[in-house]
């Protein structure tokens, strides 16, 4: 088990360093940088006329007009060292200070949403495969072609309506108005939860459904094995043969995708996420790549491969823990 | 070997006595009944073979004795499987215990225990071997057992619930575990208790499985095809490591398989399946010296014996029909080759007693 951890980290981090390359790349791939944006918002419509020089003293004031390979190195050393992402041109203060409270709202979405996901999905799926033909099979059926089927935004709007509407609760927004700048409470908590959870019901909505479907197919395979009989033919109860046995596997599939339910999440999150009116990353990736802001970009970027690829680790490593039958050919 | 010649058996003598089993599934295509009116007894200590193609109905009616069928299983309400496990003479009717019940648990792996055909599938590949020797020894056995105490000392009253008892420590169940591993003859079981299904050889995982089914010692072992999926050196020692045990604990054992060569060495009396019909049914000696239903003579010239080498082969003609295209009849007739016409396609034999408890349904006979 060290030697696979050891292996799987050391996989990480490669990926990591080739991730870090492919974000700069594509943050310089845009036309133009900061400089060239920032002249023309500056002086456009003042009547000054601004020559190439202009532009290269601004372009030579953010550092912009060094290789790009230095300004890697730099920014990497930055990160890897002091944790710092550099500078956001467009608000002009610390990448660290833009991003800050929109990653923690990111990533509490995120993992509400998974959460969600996976307290729904699995007992459900699993009682409707043990009770299949039953009306929480079929229902289920309906229930997830649904899922599949309605797009985010439209679910995020009903929601939107219904909750204001029916429950007159604030949406839109981490926190309603009066918490906004309150110092963190219990009662704070609270508010933000009962924020997050339409966000993570629109978003976990397709991925259980998904989920549902996939646990279901696994368990009635599972079922049927005849490992299963023979810990019946044990005289094993039942409850104890289908948690231990068929249960215990229907859950592997949905171990394996974690990576990819996150990485579902952080593409549907931008557009739920406007239409909610919620402070994320995603809508701010937009924003930087729209003001060519590369360091936000890139920072964030990085930020939600990093965090697709941890929870790929995750995933990886609690499969080997829940299927002894990896760690063999796994390293 | 020489079987002990076949008495009508006592109710003393008597470990299982099934009568009259009909076992039906309701599939989209229909109501199929792959057990028709199947009888036999199992006498304590002996070995009854249960021969027949694939699909003529002998696994459902062995998990039909442990309630061990699918939900879509119709088992007949008047169908008896009655148990004289308590050694007193009374015994249980199977058939009207309540599917998981604790009795029916109780019995299934406590006193009733299976093998079967794939010991890869049998085992789960997410657990060590120990853990599911373990998960049987602790369901069944109260603590302060030794591995292969004598019948009377383990819980022998069908009613009383194991969970009454204090159940087995996990250490001593482990214990048990590592001496029944050895036992079955594993080399080195102390390792191999800690091991996973798929780091053990085929024939090893086979003596796994009896393991796990004797950790209980149970009065009867039904063995569902144990040794088909194994090499031919392997299956001669699986089979003698059953006759071992069986003797050692009195144990009773029903075997089921297709291969009548491997039946004749093992069973003392064979009865013949056809279609969930038990077309002839004697002791292993004169079946298999003087075969009488064409069957039974069939699958008999279907397998190679050494002093005739000289004889070719004829298997039996045909396949096994659909379970939803019963012959009516005799279910045999549209393959036999001694049928007579306007009275096996029309009616069915009735069963034909002949001397040493045997008896053969055909029209031959009648």
């Amino acid at each position: 088990m060290l030697r696979f951890l050891v292996h799987r980290i050391f996989g990480l981090l490669v990926t990591m360093f080739f991730v870090s390359i492919m974000v700069f790349i594509i943050m310089e791939l845009p036309p133009g940088d900061y400089a060239d944006r920032y002249a023309f918002r500056k002086f456009s419509g003042t009547g000054v006329n601004v020559t190439q020089g202009d532009i290269d003293n601004i372009r030579h004031g953010f550092g912009l007009d060094r290789p790009a390979h230095i300004r890697y190195a730099q920014w990497m050393t930055g990160i890897l060292t002091r944790f710092d992402f550099g500078e956001s041109f467009a608000y002009e203060t610390s990448v660290n200070h833009v991003i800050g409270q929109r990653l923690w709202m990111t990533l509490a979405i995120l993992y509400t949403t998974l959460i969600l996901t996976y307290v729904l999905s699995i007992p459900i799926a699993i009682y409707a495969a043990v009770n299949r033909h039953s009306s929480v099979d079929y229902s289920l059926t309906v229930v997830s072609y649904l899922g599949l089927a309605l797009p985010n935004f439209l679910l995020a709007l009903v929601m939107l309506y219904v909750s204001v509407t029916v429950f007159d609760t604030s949406v839109g927004g981490l926190f309603s108005p009066e918490y906004e700048k309150a110092p963190w409470s219990l009662v704070k908590l609270g508010d933000m939860l009962q924020h997050l959870i339409i966000p993570a019901v629109v978003l976990a909505w397709s991925a259980t459904a998904l989920q549902l479907q996939t646990v279901r197919a696994t368990m009635l395979d599972e079922l049927n094995k005849l490992s299963v009989t023979a810990a019946r033919a044990r005289g094993i109860p039942e409850w104890k043969v289908l948690m231990k046995y068929p249960a215990r596997l229907a859950v592997n599939p949905v171990v394996s995708t974690i990576g990819f339910d996150v990485n579902r999440i952080f593409s549907e999150l931008p557009i739920v996420a406007l239409v909610l009116g919620l402070p994320e990353l995603g809508e701010l990736l937009i924003q930087s790549y729209l003001d060519l802001d590369m360091y936000v970009a890139g920072a964030i970027l990085m930020m939600l491969t990093f965090f697709i690829v941890i929870m790929n680790f995750v995933s990886d490593v609690a499969l080997a823990a829940l299927d002894p039958r990896i760690k063999l050919s796994g390293v | 070997m020489k079987p002990m010649p076949d008495k009508v058996p006592t109710p003393s003598d008597l470990l299982i006595d099934v009568q009259d089993l009909k076992v039906s599934f309701q599939t989209d295509e229909g109501l199929i009944t792959p057990v028709d009116g199947v009888t036999f007894q199992v006498r304590k200590g002996k070995t009854l073979g249960i021969v027949g193609e694939s699909g003529s109905g002998k696994s459902v009616s062995t998990r039909a004795m442990v309630k061990l069928l699918p939900k879509n299983a119709i088992v007949n309400p008047d169908s008896k499987i009655l148990f004289y496990g308590n050694g007193n003479g009374t015994c249980v009717d199977i058939n009207r215990l309540k599917a998981n019940s604790p009795e029916i648990r109780r019995i299934r792996g406590g006193e009733i225990a299976m093998i079967f055909q794939e010991p890869m599938a049998s085992f789960s590949p997410v657990y060590t071997i120990g853990n599911q020797i373990v998960e049987a020894i602790r369901q069944h056995r109260a603590s302060g057992m030794s591995p292969l105490a004598s019948t009377a000392t383990v819980g022998s009253q069908i009613m009383e619930s194991v969970q009454a008892q204090k159940k087995m420590k996990r250490n001593d169940a482990r214990d048990l575990a590592v001496e029944m591993l050895d036992r079955v003859g594993i080399a080195n079981p102390g390792m191999r208790v800690d091991q996973y299904p798929h780091e053990l050889s085929g024939g090893m995982r086979q003596r796994a499985m009896i393991a796990v089914a004797l950790s209980t010692h149970p009065k009867m072992l039904i063995a569902d095809e144990p040794t088909t999926a194994l090499d031919v050196t392997i299956q001669a020692q699986i089979i003698e490591l059953i006759r071992d045990l069986q003797k050692e604990l009195n144990m009773s054992v029903i075997f089921i398989t297709h291969d009548m060569g491997l039946i004749a060495r093992v069973a003392d009396v064979v009865a013949v399946m056809y279609l969930g019909v038990i077309v002839e049914r004697g002791r292993t000696d004169d079946l298999i010296n003087d075969p009488k239903h064409p069957y039974t003579r069939g699958l008999l010239d279907a397998i190679p014996r050494l002093d005739r080498l000289d004889r070719r082969l004829t298997p039996v003609a045909g396949d096994i029909p659909s379970p939803l295209e019963r012959p009516p009849g005799c279910p045999f007739h549209p393959r036999c080759p001694e049928r007579r016409a306007n009275l096996c396609d029309r009616e069915m034999p009735g069963r034909t007693q002949m001397e040493n408890n045997r008896f053969v349904r055909c029209f031959l006979y009648a």
